[in-house]
């Protein structure tokens, strides 16, 4: 079961990533560790994806993730320029402390 | 009860009778409304008198017409299907028979002719148009009452001449006290238009039907169904003649629903005359003639009205003793005479006691007029009869024309009272009814027709009395400028007049060797008992007759000898009489034990549980809570918007673990 | 992946996957951005690593050019651009919200586990697939200019559309 590394394994490390991820967004204060944090949330998801490629013996999966890596680039380009925008306004990368879109 | 009912010819000119009337009011109303002061006087007199007089018209031609047609045939028109809703058929019928001619030409002629003293009366009033109006609106609703087919359009007609009652009474309205003695008048009336709808609803649920010939053919046809059906207990015909009449109290002013009528002295002296005189509190006694055919069916129903009859005509006969406004006195004086039309119906006479209807009209309107001429001449100001005095020879035809209808009230031959009330008393003294025949109620009641009619000769000549004879009691201010009033006052007065002296002669009895033409005329629309017990000769009716003249002069003789050669008397009587005159002015007390008894109650469960409890606290509690609610709930589910974006991200936590609980444990 | 004997494989997968899971656990433990943008680059080359495993070459490649070599340098730069000082970096303080987080994670993370190693065996793929070309270069852009041409011109258009916003966004407003 151990040596055997199927697909199982995979999804599991891909699982434990994207956990690790997910706890980064909700405990972490800065935002730039957020962003990072994402950043792996989402690459635990192109490993899902090239394991199922792999396992399935279909490329698809592996343009997907192609497709994946050029929104992650597009995103973490925008949305770094929105929080030095953010940074350069109210001089803090805290999330607690940007809350205006509140009750 | 045999009735024809085979023979109707449609005339189509009949809805005329009441659609002129109506037009008076359109163009007079809506004339005020667009021109107002623009609006000449003399258009809108001659217009709403005209209209009135193509009514009377109409209706004599109407009324000739019939008269050349068999006894059976009568005249309709039907002119419209009012609602039509699974067996429910409500029509706007015109019903032209012997009855509802009668009643219209006496309508429409007195109606034109006070129309026509009207515009002297109200000469310098600055709301001519709106009065004018409303009179014309008057004349279309009672129109309705009396030639409608069938008991809705009856009933439009009867709410109807209350609404005009109401706003003819209140017409001064700026002052309070008028518009007070409106909505009493109003008020009053509801509460015996509730008895009426009863009826009207226990006739449909009965007959299926609401026209009156077709109840008559469902009689004629069922004549065992009838006796069978009881509601509540009692014979379903007492039950809707009781409830018929409990409307008929309310709107004839009967005991006791009457204390709406001496407020309504109010409003302007034509609407006393033609309003609370001679036609809208003559509805009630229409309607029983109109559904004498059920009435017949019931003696228990017919005996409890001769009995409210007979005690009002009493009653009301006291209070009008002691009262000093003129007015007041021939309002007192109505109810009391409508109680002798009551008592006549109740002991079967319907003939007789349509017959005092018309009398009265004639002569009760003339008293009104009169007394308006009177208070014309003090410059609308003053209706205190201790305050008048000498008046004969200052107003002599005002004073002659109501010498004439004083006569006839108090029934001195041969002006028209006379035939009429005795009419009454003989045949309440000789009635086929017989469940007052078994309590000898017949003759009770005659016995108080006969006080009352020496009452009602006291209080007469005692009016008559104090205010055109006698020395003057005038205020200074009045002497000298005192007169007749002009033409179109007098004109009818006179004519009246001529109808109060000659009109009797149509209801002579045959113990005069007279003919009855109106019981005649009558006779096939009236069912009536079946023979009395005793049948009275005319010997004993000769006698009636000659005591019941002999009270009348009575009467004269005593108010000649306390009030015109003593004019110290009233005062001497008040108090000597003490607390039994206090009584009788004060009319028993009666407005006073009914506002405390009835009236404050009411406001007091209008206000706190109607107003407090249910609209304040539950419809607006629930209506608030409705709205506090949503507001709590939504103060608490704004907080779900911290704006902390990681409060988010947690929620979508939350999600992604119900999925995947979804997922692993399926 | 016959030729590479099996316990050789899991070796490799083992190291590998530590390597990532201990550089992800690094990222989201740091105080300072920078520390954690360097872990967080560890972190892809061990990921680059595991598709080699799984005969995705090319993307591994990519894996590192653009992750690694363009992403997280972009972090970097960004962050030192940023010129962040000791009083933007405080510690967090420990709320109700983080701890059902990190509580509602480890429970996700079980149920993950227990779904994949139940299930993960029943799924079977295309019957013919040529291990020797699969994954290389040359098969993966065969595959991209053919049947999946579309969305690879959308993605250069959102590659467009994110340059035009970035610089727009980031841009200093002279007033």
């Amino acid at each position: 079961m151990l040596l055997n590394i199927g697909l199982g394994h995979f999804l599991g490390l891909s699982a434990v990533l994207f956990v690790i991820g997910m706890t980064g967004v909700l405990v972490r204060r800065n935002v730039l560790i957020v962003f990072m944090s994402i950043e792996l949330m989402l690459n635990s998801a192109n490993l899902a994806f090239i394991a199922f490629a792999w396992h399935l013996g279909d490329l698809t999966g592996q343009v997907f993730v192609f497709m994946v890596m050029v929104v992650a680039a597009c995103e973490v380009a925008v949305g770094l320029a929105i929080v030095l925008a953010l940074f350069r306004n109210r001089d803090t990368v805290n999330i607690d402390e940007i809350r205006i879109m509140k009750w | 009860m045999e009735f024809e009912l085979a023979g109707t010819l449609t005339v189509n000119w009949l809805v005329l009778i009441p659609a002129l009337p109506l037009l008076g009011f359109l163009v007079n109303g809506l004339g005020w409304v667009v021109l107002r002061d623009r609006l000449p006087r003399w258009f809108v007199n001659w217009f709403s008198c005209l209209t009135v007089a193509g009514s009377m018209v109409s209706a004599i031609y109407g009324f000739w017409l019939l008269s050349q047609q068999e006894s059976g045939t009568y005249l309709v028109q039907h002119v419209y299907t009012w609602l039509q809703s699974g067996d429910v058929t409500a029509e706007f019928g015109i019903l032209f028979d012997r009855l509802s001619a009668t009643m219209c030409v006496v309508v429409t002629v007195v109606g034109f002719l006070i129309h026509v003293y009207a515009t002297g009366y109200m000469a310098h009033d600055p709301a001519y148009a709106r009065f004018f109006s409303y009179m014309n609106l008057f004349m279309f609703a009672m129109l309705t009452l009396v030639s409608s087919d069938n008991i809705v359009m009856m009933f439009i007609g009867w709410e109807g001449v209350g609404l005009c009652s109401y706003l003819l009474i209140g017409f001064w309205y700026e002052d309070n006290d008028n518009a007070d003695a409106g909505k009493k008048a109003f008020i009053v009336n509801r509460i015996g238009d509730a008895g009426f709808l009863i009826g009207i609803f226990t006739i449909f649920w009965v007959f299926h039907t609401v026209s009156f010939a077709e109840m008559q053919e469902w009689i004629a046809a069922h004549p065992k169904q009838l006796a069978d059906i009881t509601l509540a207990g009692i014979s379903i015909a007492t039950f809707i003649g009781i409830f018929l009449f409990i409307g008929a109290i309310g709107k004839s002013a009967q005991i006791p629903l009457y204390v709406w009528l001496p407020d309504a002295m109010a409003g302007p002296t034509p609407v006393s005359a033609l309003i609370h005189a001679a036609t809208m509190v003559t509805a009630g006694i229409y309607m029983i003639g109109r559904m004498n055919f059920l009435y017949v069916l019931s003696p228990m129903a017919l005996a409890v009205v001769a009995v409210v009859g007979g005690l009002t005509a009493l009653y009301a006969g006291t209070i009008g003793l002691t009262q000093n406004d003129i007015k007041k006195v021939l309002a007192y004086s109505t109810v009391s005479q409508l109680g002798y039309m009551f008592l006549a119906m109740g002991v079967g006479a319907f003939a007789a006691g349509i017959f005092h209807l018309a009398t009265h009209a004639f002569f009760k309107a003339l008293l009104f007029l009169c007394a308006g001429s009177v208070i014309v001449a003090f410059h609308h100001s003053e209706k205190d009869m201790r305050k008048m005095g000498a008046l004969r020879k200052l107003m002599p035809v005002t004073h002659l024309t109501m010498l004439v209808a004083t006569l006839a009230i108090i029934g001195i031959p041969p002006f028209a009272g006379f035939f009429s009330k005795d009419e009454i008393l003989w045949q309440s003294f000789a009635s086929a009814n017989p469940i007052l025949a078994a309590y000898h109620l017949d003759k009770v009641l005659y016995i108080v027709g006969i006080i009352a009619a020496l009452i009602t000769a006291i209080y007469m000549c005692r009016l008559i009395a104090m205010t055109f004879y006698g020395e003057s009691r005038v205020e200074e201010q009045y002497r000298g400028k005192i007169k007749e009033s002009p033409l179109n006052m007098t004109i009818p007065l006179v004519l009246l007049a001529i109808g109060a002296a000659l009109v009797g002669f149509l209801g002579v009895s045959p113990a005069l060797k007279g003919h009855n033409l109106i019981e005649h005329w009558l006779a096939p629309v009236m069912n009536a008992f079946p023979a009395a017990e005793h049948v009275y000769g005319h010997s004993i009716e000769l006698g009636m007759m000659g005591l019941s003249v002999g009270i009348a002069i009575l009467g004269i003789i005593l108010i000649y000898y306390l009030y015109v050669s003593r004019p110290k008397t009233p005062e001497f009587l008040a108090q000597k009489a003490g607390w039994l005159y206090r009584v009788s002015l004060n009319k028993y007390y009666v407005d006073e034990i009914y506002d405390a008894m009835i009236v404050e109650p009411t406001k007091a469960i209008s206000y706190y549980i109607l107003y407090r409890l249910s609209d304040v606290w539950i419809v607006d509690g629930i209506v608030n809570g409705v709205g506090r609610l949503t507001k709590t709930l939504a103060e608490g589910l704004k907080r779900f918007q911290t704006g902390v974006v990681q409060t988010y991200a947690f929620f979508f936590m939350l999600g992604v673990l119900a999925i995947i609980v979804y997922f692993a444990f399926r | 992946m016959e030729s590479v004997p099996t316990y050789a494989q899991a070796i490799a997968f083992y190291i590998a996957a530590g390597i990532a899971v201990f550089g992800a656990l690094m990222v989201i433990m740091n105080r300072h951005p920078v520390i954690s943008a360097v872990y967080l680059v560890l972190s892809f080359f061990a990921v680059a690593a595991i598709y080699v495993l799984l005969r995705a070459h090319f993307i591994a490649a990519a894996q590192v050019l653009v992750y690694a070599g363009a992403i997280a340098v972009l972090f970097v730069m960004v962050i030192m651009l940023m010129n962040l000082g000791p009083r933007h970096l405080h510690g967090g303080r420990v709320t109700l919200v983080k701890t059902l987080g990190v509580v509602g994670s480890l429970s996700i993370l079980l149920l993950f586990l227990l779904l994949f190693l139940r299930q993960a065996t029943r799924l079977v793929g295309p019957a013919e697939t040529d291990w020797a070309t699969f994954g290389t270069t040359e098969a993966v852009a065969r595959v991209l200019f053919t049947e999946y041409l579309l969305p690879f011109e959308i993605a250069s258009i959102l590659l467009l559309a994110a340059i035009v916003g970035a610089i727009v966004l980031a841009r200093r407003w002279e007033e």
